[in-house]
């Protein structure tokens, strides 16, 4: 099968758009000390403990005004 | 016989034109306010005519946020322009794919500003962004806390990445409105295919790139999130643009009066721009309608 042109500069572009987005998600779902002392392109301990935080810890529910 | 004329309908206006004085008016005369006055504090003004322009007109600082917010426009528009056709000419046409690079490539334009700018200030880290490290691994030496080299690639990379889909979709709905036939002329005259871009797909394109450099001018000129959250302006002041100056001279050092001139003469500027583009494009489709 034949690859054509148009579909490389896309898949190179949509990486281009996507991977940004993926670090942050990647971040998203790591524990505070992984992110600072191992550099991993997936989390190595898979936690939501941010998420938890983030809708739980009073001084972050204010900002967002959803207590 | 004359008609009567009724002239009861002006009211029917009023309420608009209210909102409009308290929302848009009266905060612009504010502004005009601290611009001709000099306050020291207690709600006191004291009439200091053109003294802020012509301070702002001839300050150094303002010439030199100027000279750097036109370069950055003048970059993003190189880039985002051409790159934004030439995506527009490989999207797929039809299908699953048509949808799903579609929704793919809408992605940046919906996250907000602020999360643009924390994506790329963590993504181009050394220490823990992907960017930066691998970088660092191949061994160059990236570091746009302190170089503004690379404070500025970071910044135009992640404008580039913010903004090119907009005028990608722009060129792709152009493109789509173009009619099978015009395709099928060409083949008949062998045109090659940069033929039928330049006499075909160009010319149908041209209404709405106008419309996307337009939008990418203006916003691009009126930057202030992005940067601000990845680079804060600096290293030192090499990306503080136009608006970063100004958000720094009213709010950080307060000096009001110097900022609100600033700021008049920054929205005449913006004005002026739009002016110009708008009587670009009416006569443009003048042009097509003649």
């Amino acid at each position: 099968m034949r690859i054509r042109p148009s579909a490389i500069v896309m898949t190179i572009y949509l990486l281009f758009l996507l991977i940004p987005i993926y670090w942050l998600i990647n971040m998203s779902l790591k524990t505070n000390t992984e992110i600072t002392s191992t550099f991993s392109l997936y989390p190595q301990s898979l936690t939501l403990q941010n998420y938890v935080t983030i809708l739980t810890d009073p001084s972050c529910t204010w900002a967002m005004s959803i207590r | 016989m004359d008609k009567t004329q009724n002239n009861k309908a002006w009211f029917l206006v009023l309420p608009v034109l209210l909102l409009v004085a308290f929302s848009a008016v009266l905060p612009l005369m504010t502004v005009v306010n601290y611009a001709f006055n000099d306050t020291f504090g207690n709600n006191e003004f004291f009439w200091a005519g053109l003294e802020w322009f012509e301070d702002m007109v001839t300050s150094d600082r303002l010439h030199d946020a100027l000279g750097r917010q036109i370069l950055f426009s003048a970059i993003i528009l190189a880039i985002q322009v051409p790159l934004g056709i030439f995506i527009a000419l490989n999207m797929p046409k039809k299908g699953f794919w048509a949808s799903l690079v579609l929704i793919l490539m809408a992605l940046p334009l919906l996250i907000p500003f602020n999360v643009v700018g924390t994506i790329w200030q963590i993504f181009g880290r050394v220490d823990i962004g992907l960017l930066g490290h691998s970088l660092a691994a191949m061994g160059i030496d990236y570091n746009y806390t302190n170089d503004p080299l690379d404070a500025w690639i970071t910044v135009v990379v992640m404008d580039v990445w913010h903004w090119t889909s907009l005028v990608a979709l722009l060129c792709y709905a152009g493109l789509q409105s173009i009619p099978q036939a015009y395709y099928q002329a060409a083949k008949i005259d062998q045109a090659t295919r940069w033929s039928v871009f330049r006499y075909i797909e160009l010319p149908k394109m041209k209404g709405v790139l106008l419309i996307a450099v337009l939008l990418r001018f203006m916003d691009s000129f009126m930057i202030y999130t992005e940067p601000f959250v990845v680079t804060g302006g600096g290293p030192g002041n090499s990306t503080t643009f136009l608006s970063i100056d100004l958000a720094k001279m009213a709010t950080g050092q307060f000096d009001l009066g110097p900022a609100a001139a600033f700021s008049l003469m920054y929205f005449c500027v913006i004005l002026l721009i739009s002016w110009v583009f708008y009587t670009v494009m009416t006569n443009l489709d003048r042009e097509e309608n003649r």
